[in-house]
């Protein structure tokens, strides 16, 4: 597969899928979009392992959903045909169209009738605040936790720093 | 393109038997100016002893007879029944023995196709065969300075490939019997082969087995004319061979692999 | 329509031995179905007995609409659905090229393009005998000579027996691609990790016998390996429950294979004063192993 991309001039919008992450794809071209979309398949999808626990559909959900997370995929940008998925990952139709309908009902992706499946616009952000409502969460079990133990608020918050300040902090996100 | 198929299977079997018919014709025609002067000078000792064949005179006298005799009344029918036999064994049973009935089965064929498109390309193969001394003969006759008429060669061929389709007819029904890749030929053999040739040496010193001799009548007279042909005997003889092929398609359609 | 085959109580006898009995298959149209089961049985010949190369014993059997046990439908259904039989040899007399022209010539529907795309891919020479191939491009060029019919509905058995890794892997997507067209595919394959990777359902044959008959997905979602710790003495019998397939005591350890209703095991664990009980996934080979070693 990556022969295929290396023998053909990757055009300029192809090439920042490759370096940089952070700009969305804008094919301008048939061919253009045909190479981008052949490249997505073939490096934001990783082959599923069928004999791991997890079914072959939730791994590639979770390989999508991470992907719009990082930005890998961003807003806008075009996924591959059911047919094209299915081929590159070598995994049953029905199983890719099953990981876009779910994905769709989440609100991650959009089915445009016709076009193909896009990334959809406002999910990253819906995403950050679901996550933020499940750490918040989480943290005020752990601190209930904590204060049943015995702890004072001040320990607690110490405890808190010194674990956040002993690793490097991870770049942030705007 | 069953056709092609069946022809590419029996090609090198069909050339092999036309060089074995052409040389045989070329030598009985040239073995003629050897064995004349000897039987001549047989005929001419008075010796009550010696074995003398009522054909003898007739034979050193008439070229013709010379060539129905050793041709197509005794070894070039023979061999033809051989080569008849040999090109007619194949078939379903045979591809299962060597391991692509499967491929074949898998085609939108039904036996009956698989079939007849073989026993077709052997009918073809085996009135060739009957019909190359026609050609053969009066060629090679020149260089012995005697001739033949092509318009017998053709017509002796012709029947001798007619009433012999009953071989062919036997040899696919038992290709379709006999499982193996070589076993129904060699059983074919065995048994259409032997008693034939017995059946035609036993016919030789009795008159009336002349009657059942499919030899005999494979043979014909020795100057095939319109009056002569043996109209009756043919149509029985082709109706065996339908219902020969009858068997062998009923016996196709009900194998399992 | 949406069965593309379905066969009703399909038996074949062979004197006193049942080989098939009373098997009831259905496999829908776009699906990509396996068809497992042990060497022996029974496998090969419900294949033959689809192919119309055995007649059935009982029963029937009907493909597209079109029923196998008559000759004259048999030949309609060949002429729509491709089949690649265990024994994949083919007339080594032909070249490539040769073999090609004549299979096309019955196909009217022959996708010259397949061909070309699968010749290319699967690197076959097209000017040689095939009687000088080796065993895995004889497979290769059996399974182009199907793929490229045009077929609607494909019947392979052992697809990918005696391939390479990279082969094994092409025809998977050979596969996958007929299936996104709308073909259905019907495959036996002793190689379980292909079943899991491109299978959307299972059918199990044993002794003759179907033994399992559901989606892929249900089978992930369901089977499940229920180990409970469970310190009193404990007997099987104790576990005989609607869904246990099979129960392994090891001292403390109860080890279940649970094929659905996991949830009443694990009651009836906690009821049995179990410490502790665990639930895990379990992967398509260990389901086929125990489901030949349960159906006995």
């Amino acid at each position: 597969m990556s022969s295929y991309v290396l023998t053909h001039r990757l055009a300029p919008s192809a090439v920042s899928i490759a370096n940089c992450f952070c700009r969305p794809v804008r094919p301008h071209f048939a061919l253009d979009n045909a190479v981008a979309l052949y490249y997505i398949s073939a490096t934001v999808f990783r082959k599923p392992n069928p004999a791991s626990g997890i079914p072959i559909y939730l791994q590639i959900e979770e390989q999508i959903r991470h992907a719009i997370e990082t930005g890998a995929l961003a807003a806008g940008t075009q996924l591959p045909s059911i047919r094209s998925l299915a081929e590159t990952l070598v995994i049953n139709p029905h199983t890719v169209a099953r990981v876009y309908r779910d994905l769709e009902s989440e609100g991650a992706i959009e089915i445009r009738h016709g076009l193909g499946a896009f990334v959809a616009e406002a999910w990253r952000e819906r995403v950050r605040t679901d996550r933020m409502r499940s750490a918040q969460k989480l943290v005020r079990t752990v601190v209930r936790q904590l204060k049943a133990l015995g702890l004072e608020e001040d320990e607690i918050r110490r405890l808190v720093e010194a674990e956040t300040s002993e690793h490097e902090p991870v770049a942030g996100r705007r | 393109m069953l056709l092609y198929k069946a022809w590419v299977e029996s090609r090198w079997r069909f050339i092999c038997g036309a060089v074995a018919v052409t040389a045989l014709s070329i030598l009985f025609v040239r073995l003629h100016p050897i064995l004349i002067p000897q039987w001549r000078a047989g005929l001419a000792l008075q010796d009550p002893h010696a074995i003398k064949p009522r054909w003898l005179p007739l034979g050193v006298s008439d070229y013709r007879f010379y060539i129905w005799h050793f041709l197509f009344d005794f070894r070039l029918q023979n061999l033809w029944v051989l080569l008849a036999i040999v090109l007619s064994f194949g078939g379903l049973l045979r591809e299962h023995a060597n391991g692509t009935v499967a491929f074949s089965l898998s085609l939108p064929v039904t036996r009956n196709r698989w079939l007849i498109s073989r026993v077709l390309i052997a009918f073809l193969e085996t009135t060739v065969l009957a019909w190359i001394p026609a050609f053969v003969v009066p060629i090679a006759s020149v260089s012995v300075g005697q001739s033949y008429p092509i318009g017998q060669g053709f017509a002796h061929g012709l029947l001798m490939a007619v009433v012999g389709s009953v071989f062919v007819g036997v040899a696919a029904f038992l290709s379709l019997i006999l499982r193996g890749e070589y076993t129904p030929l060699v059983v074919t053999l065995a048994m259409l082969a032997v008693p034939y040739l017995v059946l035609q040496e036993w016919a030789r010193r009795v008159s009336w087995a002349r009657k059942i001799d499919i030899a005999h009548v494979m043979a014909g007279a020795w100057l095939l004319t319109w009056r002569d042909v043996p109209w009756l005997t043919i149509v029985m003889v082709c109706l065996l061979t339908v219902l020969f092929l009858g068997l062998a398609a009923r016996q196709g359609r009900r194998l399992e692999f | 329509m949406d069965t593309v085959l379905e066969t009703d109580k399909l038996s074949k006898r062979f004197g006193d031995f049942e080989a098939v009995s009373g098997l009831n298959l259905r496999v829908r149209k776009g699906s990509i179905c396996a068809f497992l089961g042990q060497n022996g049985a029974g496998k090969t010949t419900t294949l033959r007995m689809l192919l119309g190369m055995m007649r059935p014993s009982q029963g029937s059997g009907h493909i597209l609409g079109l029923r196998i046990d008559d000759e004259a439908e048999s030949v309609r259904i060949r002429e729509r659905a491709a089949f690649v039989a265990e024994d994949k040899r083919l007339y080594d007399y032909m070249t490539v090229r040769q073999i090609l022209r004549f299979t096309k010539s019955f196909f009217p529907g022959w996708r010259t393009d397949r061909e070309s795309d699968l010749l290319r891919r699967l690197d076959l020479p097209l000017g040689c005998k095939i009687r000088k191939l080796s065993k895995g491009m004889r497979t290769k060029l059996a399974l182009l000579l199907a793929f490229a019919r045009g077929s609607e509905f494909f019947i392979l058995d052992e697809p990918t027996e005696g391939l390479d890794p990279v082969a094994t892997e092409m025809v998977l997507q050979i596969v996958v691609s007929l299936a996104a067209e709308g073909a259905t595919v019907f495959f036996s394959s002793h190689q379980i990790a292909e079943v899991e990777q491109i299978a959307d359902h299972i059918l199990m044959i044993h002794k003759g016998k179907l033994v399992l008959d559901s989606p892929l997905d249900r089978i992930k979602d369901e089977y499940r390996q229920v180990q409970a710790v469970i310190h009193c003495p404990v007997q099987n019998c104790d576990f005989e429950l609607d869904g246990v397939e099979r129960v392994y005591i090891d001292g403390s350890t109860v080890s279940m294979i649970v094929s659905h209703n996991v949830d009443a095991v694990m009651d009836r664990a906690y009821k049995m004063n179990a410490v502790s009980v665990e639930v895990a996934p379990l992967t398509l080979k260990e389901i086929f192993l125990e489901t030949v070693k349960a159906s006995r």
